[in-house]
């Protein structure tokens, strides 16, 4: 699992309002170089949670500088910027550990990469928000 | 709105469904290997670099390396065995993958650029549960992106050996023998022989063919059916809709103003 896909993963069992962001316990993480793409991360960042993926940094043992406080147009244009962001979105693979959700506690166990985000039968929502 | 127990997963889905698949994973992806040709043309004209697509029921994963380059692929199955499929291939490795619910999809609103849900819809057994599968692909969506369905036809073309009786049915699948064997090795590797998946119940020996037949429910649509299902949905709206491969098919864009998905 990359930190690009952790930005995008919510919890949805019964009771919990935005079950986001997903806390990310790592046991085993490990960092793949990938080819660098200015055009995916400058479609990408606006839609990005920046303090979901802030956390994330830290959670995966990143240093917290690593990413500024926040995103702006100016920094979309700076390429040490965008190759820092592209390698925390890309290039961090969470291997094994859990997701666990801020307001529930529930944990997604993640294993060989994957994270198992099926629910079980008690925890579905009755209705629709 | 009120969405009468759609998420839960029905008996009849999890015997004849997700069992099924967990169980000839192995031997049913041997068999469907080679995507359709409208399939990957849809992923190309949609796709553009940076894009972040969603692939909804990704089975075995033969579409996940059909997007161009540039492209994040996020591909999602119930059945934990396919999964372990799409892990054993490049494309497959290059993508995101989680196993999830279409009914209950874990993603965050508008993030996707655009979807595909391809041979997914007809494993769901109620007209609610294809409702809340609809209503999650457009939720998911960026508004003005848009997500490719197939779904299985009751009418079958001159090409197809088959023919419907009825909307929902269960369609036999022979399970060699000779690919039991390699499943189960698959399955030992996959839980590291700590923990088996669900083995369906109703499995039976057919005579004289080194087989045992497993039943796939699945819900047949009829024409027009699946644009039906997405105008109910609302907010959103079926831009081409077509029939290939023995299956109905639309292309179904998200409204730009962002209306609420109606469930009733």
């Amino acid at each position: 699992m990359r930190l690009l896909t952790h930005n995008v993963l919510r919890c949805a069992i019964k009771g919990v309002e935005e079950g986001y962001p997903l806390s990310i316990e790592a046991s085993e993480v490990q960092m793949e170089e990938s080819p660098f793409r200015p055009d995916f991360v400058k479609h990408i960042a606006p839609t990005l949670n920046w303090p979901a993926l802030r956390q994330a940094v830290k959670q995966v043992g990143l240093p917290e500088d690593m990413l500024p406080e926040a995103v702006s147009d100016a920094l979309l244009g700076d390429e040490a910027f965008l190759r820092a962001l592209h390698r925390v979105l890309m290039d961090v693979h969470v291997v094994a550990g859990a997701l666990v959700c801020p307001e529930s506690g529930r944990r997604f166990p993640i294993a060989h990469g994957i994270p198992d985000m099926m629910i079980a039968e008690g925890e579905c929502p009755r209705d629709d928000k | 709105m009120h969405v009468p127990a759609a998420r839960r997963t029905p008996a009849i889905e999890a015997e004849h469904v997700r069992a099924v698949y967990d169980t000839i994973a192995t031997h049913w992806s041997s068999t469907r290997y080679k995507p359709w040709p409208r399939v990957a043309e849809y992923l190309h004209a949609r796709c553009k670099s940076g894009h972040l697509i969603a692939d909804l029921g990704c089975g075995n994963g033969k579409y996940l390396g059909c997007a161009p380059q540039g492209v994040v692929v996020v591909g999602c199955d119930a059945s934990a065995a396919l999964l372990s499929l799409c892990s054993k291939t490049p494309a497959g490795r290059a993508a995101e993958l989680c196993t999830a619910d279409v009914v209950l999809l874990p993603y965050r609103d508008g993030q996707f650029d655009a979807a595909i849900s391809i041979a997914v819809l007809h494993h769901l057994s109620t007209r609610q549960r294809r409702l809340a599968a609809a209503a999650e692909m457009v939720r998911v969506l960026r508004p003005g992106g848009t997500v490719l369905v197939y779904a299985w036809a009751q009418e079958q073309g001159e090409e197809s050996s088959r023919s419907f009786s009825h909307q929902d049915m269960l369609v036999p699948w022979h399970f060699a023998d000779s690919m039991r064997r390699k499943s189960a090795d698959a399955s030992t590797e996959r839980h590291g022989g700590a923990k088996t998946s669900q083995q369906p119940q109703h499995g039976y020996r057919a005579e004289g063919k080194h087989s045992t037949v497993f039943q796939r429910y699945c819900h047949l649509f009829k024409e027009g059916e699946v644009e039906a299902l997405f105008h109910r949905v609302g907010g959103c709206t079926v831009v081409q809709s077509y029939y290939d491969c023995s299956n109905w098919c639309a292309v179904v864009q998200k409204d730009v103003a962002d209306k609420h998905n109606i469930i009733e």
